[in-house]
């Protein structure tokens, strides 16, 4: 029988047990233990139930995914066939979705597949912890494996992240220093002004995400912050000085004096909004943005006329 | 955290580290490290007995074969630290499937914003060596212990989730070419292997 000072220690023992556990996460030896084929399998948490990598050579995409139906997953238990950060169900329980980026280092001799028919695979055994589990493999698209469909948003999201966008050349007039009271013109570089493409392709499919400017949002430095539906309208030589920009401007009312470095900082930040299509299907994702920073010295205007009038 | 009698802090820039643990454990099992590190440690009992070049060839293989193990362990920790798959010094100990599996399972965090912080803990033991003489091939076992390396999500600097590290069985063979000894194939166990 239990001592009253043994049960104590029981009940002490098991807090401190669950107390440790919440600061734990998983090891840093996941990333390889995981991904093996022909290692002894690996459990995706400490349960019962196991993933044996070695049956990726067979993996399929589960029947669901293409009826539209309910999957399962590598547990047992019911999921969502496709996961929109980590793909569709394979056979094994676990998500899936074409790599189209990885590239192994040249000195990896052992894992460059030259004129070999195949593709990089991330899978990933969702649980209690998401992100967690399975790996990055090279499997043949022909022979013993049913390729599975990679689903249009999949990628999508790929050819997204291959976008390399242009960043804003922030011009002003006056050019250098500007003037209390005098309209500030702003606009960004027209270069840059123009949709950028990119695309993710498995053989037979293939999806473009394209990204077009939408709109500027200045942030001024003295408080204000302006949204510019265009790129704004370049000051023409030879306009009125006077005259403020018809669709992008700002007018100082006062100095940058007393700010770091005497100047007003100053942000130019895109947006882009985003869209995709390919495969029949086209969409939209969450719109991206680029930003670019600089110093804006603002001068009073009366500094110089109490000069002029000095003389 | 008690520490084991040959545990192997897996440290950067301290390569010879193996010795140390496997002086401590000499005792128990019957390696050593290779020539001249034993000598540095061992009782000196005047002349040298003459030992059969066989003997002094597995010495210096085993001694040889756990630097390269405990090296690569090194390497990866250091390249994981950053998510780095790029960083050539995973080449540097391990060679064939052993590094594909590195570098793979390095990209693998790289994609899920994962970095590996904290140092891993080995304690490997060398169970064959081919050929009996001049070997070149080694087969070493350990119990891989990630408690105190573990996965941190590179964005937010939290722990990755909730899942232990733990002890790993782990194998690993190791082949020397041409003088250099590099980790060619690799299991690790799931946690709680060993």
């Amino acid at each position: 029988m239990l001592t009253r000072a043994a049960l104590v220690t029981v009940v002490l023992f098991a807090v401190l047990s669950l107390g440790a556990w919440s600061a734990w996460a998983d090891g840093g030896s996941s990333a390889v233990a995981c991904q093996q084929s022909g290692a002894p399998g690996c459990t995706v948490t400490a349960g019962t139930s196991t993933v044996d990598p070695a049956s990726n050579a067979t993996v399929h995409v589960q029947s669901g995914v293409t009826t539209g139906g309910t999957c399962t997953d590598w547990r047992g238990m019911p999921a969502p066939c496709t996961d929109p950060t980590w793909g569709w169900m394979g056979s094994n329980g676990c998500y899936w979705k074409l790599d189209t980026d990885y590239r192994p280092p040249a000195w990896d001799t052992a894992d460059q597949h030259p004129n070999q028919t195949g593709a990089w695979f991330l899978f990933t055994c969702l649980g209690p912890f998401p992100g967690t589990g399975g790996g990055t493999v090279w499997l043949p698209t022909k022979g013993g494996f049913d390729t599975p469909p990679p689903t249009p948003v999949v990628l999508a999201r790929q050819a997204v992240n291959r976008l390399r966008l242009a960043t804003p050349r922030i011009e002003t007039s006056p050019s250098g220093e500007q003037l209390v009271n005098v309209p500030t013109w702003l606009w960004v570089a027209r270069s840059a002004w123009a949709p950028m493409n990119a695309t993710a392709s498995v053989p037979g499919d293939a999806v473009t995400a394209t990204a077009r400017p939408s709109s500027v949002t200045w942030r001024l430095g003295d408080g204000t912050a302006l949204v510019c539906e265009g790129p704004g309208t370049p000051y023409a030589q030879g306009g009125d000085p006077s005259a403020s920009s018809p669709n992008c401007g700002h007018t100082y009312r006062q100095s940058s004096a007393g700010q770091p470095d005497e100047a007003f900082v100053v942000s130019a930040t895109m947006t882009w909004a985003v869209t995709w299509q390919g495969d029949g299907q086209r969409g939209a994702l969450p719109a991206l943005t680029t930003t670019t920073t600089t110093e804006l010295r603002v001068a009073e205007l009366q500094a110089i006329n109490t000069a002029a009038t000095g003389t | 955290m008690r520490k084991r009698r040959g545990d192997h802090r897996v440290r950067i820039g301290r390569r010879r580290s193996y010795c140390v643990g496997v002086v401590a454990a000499l005792t128990l099992v019957a390696v050593s490290c290779s020539e001249p590190r034993r000598s540095a440690s061992a009782p000196s009992l005047g002349p040298p007995v003459e030992a059969s070049t066989t003997t002094t060839d597995a010495e210096n293989a085993r001694g040889d074969a756990i630097g390269a193990y405990d090296a690569m362990w090194q390497d990866m920790a250091a390249a994981a630290r950053t998510a780095d798959y790029q960083s050539p010094r995973l080449a540097q100990h391990a060679a064939g499937d052993a590094l594909s599996l590195l570098t793979r399972g390095v990209y693998t965090n790289r994609v899920r914003g994962v970095v590996v912080k904290g140092q891993p803990v080995t304690h490997p033991t060398v169970t064959s060596l081919k050929p009996s003489t001049e070997p070149t091939t080694a087969i070493i076992s350990d119990c891989f212990n990630d408690t105190n390396w573990l996965n941190f999500m590179a964005s937010t600097g939290q722990l990755q989730n909730h899942v232990p590290g733990g002890r790993h069985q782990t194998t690993a063979t190791v082949t020397e070419t041409g003088g250099t000894w590099k980790v060619t194939e690799l299991q690790v166990g799931v946690a709680g292997t060993c």
